[in-house]
């Protein structure tokens, strides 16, 4: 992690360029991009790029999983088994129908395994759109691979767009054997919508050199498939629309078509292009007319986007008209009444800070306030929490632009330690006293307690029910915070305490994003918090030898870091039960927003998941 | 990142492996590695309040973008929630319409506050249905990651379209209900009002076609216009014979050196396509010089470019180092440079712009002219878009140039580099500040390559370079210290100090250099003037003390170890503060009971196990006449000290001046 401005990040500051050799990305369900291509054209003769480095390439060897395989013996296991599953997902996608040969590669001659859809299943859901259901798979009569593998498949029988996933995300050797545990999942569409195939398999392994599969015993199936007949509407199901409402605005077609990536080849780094990707969006109705419009940040160097929704739904570009057109690495904005004239405010957090512009009405923005604070700031988020009847603001700090200095006279500038870091940049309040007069009420607030991490997001929430507003903050690197309003004390300021500990939701991993909602409906908000799902990490994580000598308490810190997302059910009695794994919302991947939504209207809150970090062109994933 | 340590306290070379192992990570993903990448994005479908089911590609919302912020919004207000997702990759924006048809039923509210904040933000509503079940949900502004989704508020209400009962708690506490509310409809809710109204939409449903963003062919060349240009890391090259040709015959008018290959089309057809503007370069002024990198089976190649009506010649290994070297101090991208590949320099031989693949002349002409224009001009101008700036145009700075060779292992090159960077023939626009820091980096490679006067000659330059610059003098005296050259360093240290008073590491790092070379008086005056401002630091009480005491000032380091040690008990200053009050020569500052008392105090916990704090202790024993004590603690002590003959020797004799019984003076 590197920490000048223009290289912001979490996993930040990387960059890299889509290119030319990319792997075809497997058919999608949703659609999938194309790869960009870089320059296609032969290296200069008789130099070797590579060769130019010191020890810093000594360094990327040891850091790159392809390299690195002594030292992660299950890694390299992994990088085997996973090619072959991956080719027997590619396989088992197939229209074709399944011959023994053509699944000879991937398993032995005595491979055995129980049905791998059990036979009894209990339906869990159902309305008029969608059906799920669950079952335990039998671990009784065991047939070969064909009829395993047929069976399988056979619910997407007829479907087009098949599509297989195998994911590998524990390693373990057990009586001289090596077991995998590897997701499932399956989809293939039908006239009456997608059937789709969730299960988790423990694979046994042969001990070739290119390993074979002994037997598979299924531990857990669900399958979610559309409850009405073919042909007659009613399915649960989105669809990409942006060229509807948004391909008419050349900008967009220009700027918002192209990926972050393409530009790390192309423009000086200097000007903070942020190729991690960082650039959120806020919606609201900046004009006044009723319908939403939405705000959309960019990378350095390039503008930010006003859109505004004509009466049709499409959207037109108002962002130099409306002087909100900043060139400086956005990534959050939001729409908000800061001085309660009834109009839309917009505050903006750049890599040269806060930015709070007033809505002058006939869409016209101006600059009322500026910050460049101690930290480069990520999500904002307001709410009166002062009860004085005027919107104040969190913005979330993530990296410090003024780095402790350590015994040597170095400056950390990542995080350290990993696990539970406690150098990120301080998260900044800004309390609102009219007139568009906004002070830093950080310190007097109370909000400076913990207030040292790497900070991407947080939601106001009154979780405790006693009428004010509390504060859930999702830190990358460690623990998260709970701020619970203490309200208003003797000398008359309204001071926090930070009470995750207490509350059980420290949630000590790579927090994102968090979004709240009730979602078993007993009147209390529950909160998900979004954070890092790494195969690789929980791979790793779980090998006898990762980090040899390290004590139980990092250790478990680094596991837990890999583990995936938290859902967080309130208790009602100050605390909450970690409900994540019984609730089956740990796999969101390397997950970034999260929101709590009721898709389907059915009174319930569902939760989509926004992941993926880098999609580079080269074979191996770190 | 299991390279890191374990807490943030940790061996410097340790905290090195773990950042390197952190640059390492992203120098793969520059070179086009993924990390997580094509994830495909998660919908969980809530089964009324038990196990979520994974629903991913079943709701078609599984796209393998890497996805950064999702927004909910019913922007076709239909009742059902639609979003937008922000990506990485292409597009950087999707809208993604909600197709469902469903006979759920809906309700949506918009609020406004009175008293409240006028958005209402923090506002509960609790929509209670026929039946019995209590929706709730909370109005925000800003959650998840980077997103705002809208202010309506979304209930879905299920089979049943009977709402009973609609309350607001608005932000504040008051709570309100509001009648008049049916499902299937939008309503504003303003409160004191108790009776929702119904909205007027400014339109009715619409419905958009599914089809995504189209992504555009994107041109595989890439021109990157340079601002805060630098000179070339190269100085010449070859002749077609082979004679070594200075690059700066060049000099006073703009060149493009281009890299080119015989066995490379686009090559060929770029160099063919310049031919026909050769006098429009000339009319530009422009130089092209077009450099052959095939090496020794260039024979053809010379046949070729002996047609050319532009200079040229041989690639070197360290043209070809140069330019990958302006690509990394520029660019993110770490992938290797193809051919063609050009670099344009200005008539002070200055980096302005790199070209890879096919460069158009109109383009190269057109670049020519832009190499004057005002600096906010040519950051318009290296960019693909325009739009607002809050900050002033790049400056100048070569620290990229530099550091990247020497991360590419060649700090000859780098040095050689720094200087002529520093060096006015090479007309760079460098502020002061920027060339002290080069200076200062000189030096450091002189002190490196143990060239400890070299060094300390070019850090004295820094007396005028960098006048006013205290941290610069501070850094120079620092790394003085580690090379033992401790009266250079305390001359940087001093003028760190007379800069910025204030800062107290640099005072401190001073008057403990002072105290080294045995001028303990301008010590003392340091170390009173820190402990003046910082009058709550055990260490500079500690210091100072000890300070004092090495001059003879012991009434005043009793003094002085007291504040220390009361600051921090049981610190090392506790341990001194009981020696000195039971060993003493001055009868009027021993104080055996005193002694004793902190002297316990240190010796409880690991001082128990340390010969020299038992030593005090046994010495404060002897001071109260516990000399059966003091003996014990002192062959304890032994014990422990077993090995170390030093401190063996000296316990030796205390122990019989306390058989002796006699108390220890110093």
């Amino acid at each position: 992690m590197k920490t000048k401005v223009y290289f912001v990040t979490t996993c930040l500051a990387a960059v890299f360029l889509c290119g030319c050799g990319r792997e075809p990305v497997a058919q999608a369900t949703a659609e999938s991009s194309p790869p960009v291509t870089e320059v296609s054209l032969p290296a200069i003769p008789g130099f070797d790029a590579k060769a130019f480095s010191g020890r810093e390439r000594a360094i990327m060897d040891l850091a790159s999983p392809s390299t690195d395989k002594a030292a992660w013996e299950s890694e390299a296991f992994s990088e085997e088994a996973s090619a072959q599953l991956k080719a027997l997902a590619k396989k088992l996608a197939e229209p074709e129908p399944l011959q023994v040969k053509s699944i000879a590669a991937f398993v032995t001659d005595g491979f055995a395994a129980a049905a791998l859809i059990p036979e009894q299943m209990r339906e869990v859901y159902r309305d008029d759109l969608v059906a799920v259901r669950r079952g335990d798979p039998s671990l009784a009569a065991t047939s070969r691979a064909l009829p395993v593998f047929q069976a399988l498949m056979a619910p997407h029988a007829g479907a087009k767009n098949v599509h297989v996933t195998l994911k590998t995300f524990k390693v373990e050797q057990k009586d001289g054997a090596v077991f995998t545990t590897v997701f499932f999942q399956s989809s293939g569409h039908t006239a009456a919508g997608i059937t789709q195939q969730n299960a988790v398999w423990t694979c046994r392994w042969s001990g070739e050199s290119t390993p074979r599969l002994e037997s598979i015993a299924a531990s857990s199936y669900e399958r979610v498939e559309p409850s009405g007949q073919e042909g007659k509407e009613g399915r649960l199901q989105f669809a990409d629309a942006t060229a509807a409402v948004l391909g008419g605005t050349k900008s967009a077609r220009e700027q918002l078509a192209v990926g972050a990536g393409y530009w790390s080849g192309r423009l000086q780094k200097f000007y903070s292009i942020d190729t991690t990707g960082h650039q959120g969006i806020a919606i609201g109705d900046a004009d006044g007319d009723g319908l939403d419009d939405i705000y959309v940040a960019q990378q350095g160097g390039f503008p930010n986007r006003l859109y505004v929704q004509n009466k049709d739904g499409t959207l037109r570009d108002v962002s130099v008209e409306a002087g909100v057109d900043w060139m400086e690495l956005t990534h959050g904005a939001l729409f908000a009444d800061l001085d309660n004239d009834g109009d839309q405010d917009l505050a903006i957090s750049q890599s040269n800070g806060l930015l709070l512009m007033e809505n002058k009405g006939g869409l016209k923005f101006e600059t009322r306030f500026s910050e460049p604070g101690a930290a480069n700031y990520f999500s904002i988020t307001a709410a009166d929490y002062d009860g004085d009847g005027d919107l104040d603001l969190y913005a979330c700090g993530y990296s410090s632009r003024n780095n402790e200095e350590y015994a040597d006279g170095a400056r950390v500038t990542v995080p350290l330690p990993y696990h539970d870091s406690r150098n990120g940049g301080p998260n900044l309040l800004l309390q609102n006293e009219s007139g568009w007069k906004f002070s830093d009420a950080t310190t007097s607030a109370g909000l400076n307690e913990n207030n040292d991490r790497h900070s991407f997001a947080a939601s106001w929430e009154d979780y405790d029910n006693d009428g004010d507003m509390d504060i859930y903050v999702a830190n990358d690197f460690g623990r998260n915070n709970l701020y619970q309003n203490q309200g208003r004390g003797k000398n008359g300021q309204v001071t926090f305490r930070d009470v995750a500990a207490a509350a059980g939701v420290e949630d000590m991993s790579a927090g994102m994003g968090v979004t709240w909602g009730d979602y078993n409906r007993d009147g209390l908000m529950d909160f998900y918090v979004s954070n890092m799902f790494s195969a690789a990490g929980n791979r790793v994580a779980y090998q006898r030898q990762f980090r040899t000598g390290s004590t139980g308490d990092s250790l478990t810190g680094f596991r837990r870091h890999a583990r995936g997302n938290s859902l967080f059910q309130n208790n009602g009695d100050g605390t909450f039960a970690d409900v994540s794994v019984e609730a089956g919302v740990t796999m969101g991947r390397w997950a970034w927003g999260a929101q709590f939504a009721d898709l389907n209207n059915d009174g319930w809150e569902d939760i989509y998941v926004a992941n993926g970090y880098i999609t580079g062109d080269a074979k191996d994933d770190l | 990142m299991s390279q890191s340590p374990e807490t943030a306290k940790a061996a410097p070379a340790q905290l090195r492996r773990y950042e390197d192992s952190w640059e390492a990570i992203y120098n793969l993903i520059d070179e086009g590695a993924s990390w997580s990448g094509e994830e495909r994005n998660c919908t969980f479908l809530n089964t009324r309040g038990s196990v979520f089911a994974n629903a991913s590609a079943a709701t078609g919302l599984d796209f393998p973008d890497d996805s950064r912020a999702v927004a909910m919004v019913d922007w076709d207000l239909d009742g059902r929630l639609d979003m937008w997702v922000t990506n990485r990759t292409a597009p950087r924006i999707r809208f993604l319409h909600n197709q469902s048809r469903s006979a759920h039923h809906f309700v949506m509210f918009r609020l406004r506050g009175t008293t409240a904040n006028r958005d209402a933000i923090g506002a509960r509503i609790e929509v209670t249905l026929t039946g019995g079940a209590k929706l709730i949900r909370t109005l925000h502004a800003g959650d998840s990651y980077l997103a705002q989704s809208s202010k309506w508020v979304h209930f879905g209400l299920g089979e049943t379209a009977g709402i009973e009962k609609v309350s607001v708690r608005w932000p504040g506490g008051a709570l309100e209900s509001f009648d008049g509310v049916s499902a299937d409809s939008r309503w504003v809710l303003v409160q004191g009002s108790a009776r929702a109204a119904a909205w007027q939409a400014p339109r009715g449903v619409i419905t958009p076609a599914p089809r995504p963003l189209e992504l555009p062919d994107l041109p595989s060349t890439a021109r990157t216009w340079i601002s805060g240009r630098v000179p070339m890391p190269v100085e010449t090259y070859k002749s077609w014979d082979g004679a070594t040709k200075p690059l700066d015959e060049f000099a006073g008018k703009p060149v493009l050196i281009n890299l080119w290959s015989r066995s490379c089309g686009p090559c060929v057809a770029e160099l063919t396509e310049w031919k026909e503007h050769a006098a429009a370069f000339q009319k530009s002024g422009l130089t092209i010089l077009a450099l052959c990198a095939d090496g020794a089976e260039h024979e053809r190649a010379a046949k070729f470019a002996a047609g050319l009506p532009f200079a040229s010649g041989l690639s070197t290994p360290e043209m070809a180092t140069a330019f990958e070297t302006v690509s990394r101090a520029f660019l993110e991208s770490r992938r290797p440079l193809p051919v063609p590949v050009s670099i344009l320099l200005d008539a002070n031989g200055h980096t302005a712009a790199l070209y890879k693949g096919r460069l158009e002349a109109s383009q190269m002409l057109a670049d020519v002219a832009l190499l004057n224009a005002p600096p906010e001009q040519q950051r318009a101008a290296s960019l693909p878009f325009t739009g607002r700036w809050a900050s002033p145009p790049l400056m100048v700075n070569p620290r990229q140039v530099i550091g990247t060779l020497m991360k590419g292992g060649r700090p000859q090159e780098a040095k050689a580099y720094t200087r002529r960077c520093l060096d006015p023939k090479s007309q760079l626009a460098l502020p002061q500040s920027a060339r002290a820091s080069l200076t200062l980096f000189l030096g450091d490679l002189e002190l490196d390559a143990g060239a400890l006067d070299a060094a300390v000659a070019i850090y004295d330059q820094l007396f005028i370079l960098a006048a006013e610059d205290a941290g610069i003098h501070r850094e120079a005296g620092l790394r003085l210290v580690t090379k033992q050259r401790v009266p250079d360093a305390i001359r940087h240290l001093e003028k760190a100090v007379a800069l910025a008073p204030n800062h107290a590491d640099s005072r401190l790092n001073l008057a403990s250099l002072l105290q080294r070379v045995n001028q303990p008086d301008k010590a003392i005056g340091h170390f009173r003037e820190l402990a003046r401002q910082q009058p709550g630091s055990a260490p500079v009480h500690f210091f100072l003390a000890n300070a004092l005491q090495s001059r003879g000032f012991t009434g005043e380091a009793i003094a002085s170890y007291r504040t220390a040690h009361q600051l921090k008990p049981g610190s090392p200053a506790t341990n001194n503060l009981a020696w000195m009050l039971a060993t003493s020569r001055d009868d009027s500052l021993r104080n055996g009971a005193e002694a004793l008392t902190l002297a316990e105090l240190v010796c409880r916990g690991a001082g128990a196990n340390d010969p020299l704090l038992l030593n005090t202790l046994a010495a404060a024993y002897a001071e109260t006449g516990q000399f059966d004590k003091a003996v014990a603690t002192t062959e304890a002590a032994l014990k422990l000290a077993a090995g170390k003959t030093e401190i063996t020797a000296l316990l030796t004799k205390n122990l019989e001046a306390f058989r002796r019984k006699a108390p220890l003076r110093e």
